[in-house]
């Protein structure tokens, strides 16, 4: 089995994951925070480690770094945190369903308005769609950092700028970005950085963080039991404690300490080129059959993910069909809805995501079966 | 020997502290404790109380002081 569905969750992951997931189940088996006990005290040291690893790597401090369930997660205790009643938002045109939904709910319960920014394959065009669509109540711009559907980059520091002038909170969807291309919560201007661990960063499913420059007091989504400040039936006022209630998932911090390890012990830049390399690949294959529509635009530029359809044939009954050869490809809307509307593909794409364990030749055997598949369809 | 022991009420400010202890030159050790206000964490060091809170305050971190040279009372 090939996995091309990295952008969903990467698999396989390193051994050095692997591994560290293991000992979590060993070792690490206290309660972080809680227990004054050897085993409480031995996992919370380790949960410690973690989050100032994933500090480092973001440019944030580690009191600061949130230990999340995955980016929606990440990403609705930042939207719900920090907008109030009366507030204005924009949010791109390339927004995830776990930007979009929550944004629509609270649109609903008539709680906020929002603007949704066009993203253009120019930085300028798109950082001028941002400036004209501010209002003197826009509390928040919420902009992914790379869409998930096409892996289109979006101009993430220009727009963190033009926040910061205008004392608007950004709010970062990071999913597609955080292991592949470097990510500073001070050099890029983003208040909020939320992402997934098991993505980019090669962590266990049910990871994500969330890191703060605290400009934008974030109000709790979920309350309860923190190991802190107990007698009191408030909420703690400082953080990580105050954003994490409940339970960590101490195995999941442990695969993403081991995650970001692997990343920079791999290194990034080689990745990501890596990655850049086998989308570059299907591209050139892809575009010897004229029947294949591939998704990139001139002048924009793109994280290692390739969206494309197939004339005559739905995304989901192609990859179906690529599933039977035990190549594992996303199709359909991505839970991306609005930026399928703004790409111009309303019924859904394929998207085919490498990660680092792929090769050239599994995409060289995947394009073959794609051409095969493209003339059988031709002949039927 | 502890010379100043300092209420923090999160493990990973406790955690910080003590890592800024340590580049200074200063050994500590964290252990839960009941205060006041419930849970939290003791942070002992063989640091002066007034170098500890330069520390804790120089990077914004909140702590009470719960005693301060005990073998000197």
């Amino acid at each position: 089995m090939v996995n091309f569905d990295n952008a969903a969750t990467t698999y396989p992951k390193p051994m050095s994951v692997r591994e560290a997931a293991s000992k979590a189940m060993i070792r690490y088996g206290g309660n972080a925070g809680r227990g004054g006990h050897e085993l409480s005290q031995r996992t919370s040291q380790m949960v410690y480690g973690v989050r100032t690893a994933a500090a480092e790597f973001f440019d944030a401090k580690p009191e600061n770094t949130i230990l999340c369930l995955n980016c929606t997660h990440a990403l609705n205790t930042a939207i719900r945190g920090v907008l109030t009643k009366g507030d204005h938002v924009i949010i791109s045109s390339l927004e995830h369903n776990s930007v979009y939904r929550p944004v629509a709910a609270l649109m609903k319960e008539g709680t906020i308005t929002c603007t949704i920014a066009e993203v253009s394959p120019d930085d300028d065009v798109t950082l001028e769609n941002v400036r004209r669509a501010i209002r003197p109540e826009t509390k928040a711009v919420i902009f992914t950092m790379a869409s998930n559907v096409t892996g289109q980059i979006t101009p993430i520091r220009r727009i963190g700028k033009l926040c910061r002038e205008k004392g608007i909170c950004l709010i970062a969807d990071g999913a597609q970005v955080c292991g592949v291309l470097p990510v500073s919560l001070e050099k890029d201007n983003i208040s909020i950085l939320c992402t997934a661990g098991h993505k980019g960063l090669y962590g266990t499913t049910g990871t994500g963080l969330l890191l703060t420059d605290c400009a934008f007091p974030i109000k709790p989504l979920l309350y309860g039991g923190t190991g802190s400040a107990s007698k009191s039936p408030n909420q703690p006022d400082f953080l990580p404690d105050r954003l994490e209630s409940g339970t960590q998932n101490i195995i999941g911090a442990a695969s993403i300490g081991a995650g970001i390890e692997f990343i920079k012990r791999y290194g990034m830049r080689n990745i990501f080129s890596h990655e850049e390399r086998l989308c570059n690949i299907l591209i050139k294959e892809l575009s010897t059959m004229p029947e294949v529509t591939v998704y990139r635009v001139e002048g924009a530029l793109y994280v290692p993910i390739v969206a494309f359809n197939i004339e005559g044939v739905s995304s989901e009954d192609a990859a179906m069909h690529f599933n039977k050869y035990g190549f594992c490809l996303r199709a359909g809307l991505h839970c991306a809805p609005i930026a399928h509307e703004h790409n111009g593909t309303p019924n859904g794409t394929l998207r085919f995501a490498p990660s680092v364990f792929n090769s050239e030749n599994e995409v060289y055997s995947f394009a073959k079966m794609v051409k095969k598949y493209v003339r059988n369809l031709k002949s039927e | 020997m502890h010379r100043c022991e300092v209420f923090i009420e999160s493990y990973t400010l406790a955690m910080k502290a003590q890592r800024l202890l340590e580049n200074s030159g200063w050994k500590s050790s964290i252990r839960r404790y009941t205060g006041e206000d419930g849970c939290g964490y003791l942070l002992s060091t063989a640091a002066d109380c007034r170098s500890l809170f330069d520390i804790l305050r120089s990077h914004a971190i909140p702590g009470r002081p719960l005693s301060q040279n005990r073998r000197e009372r």
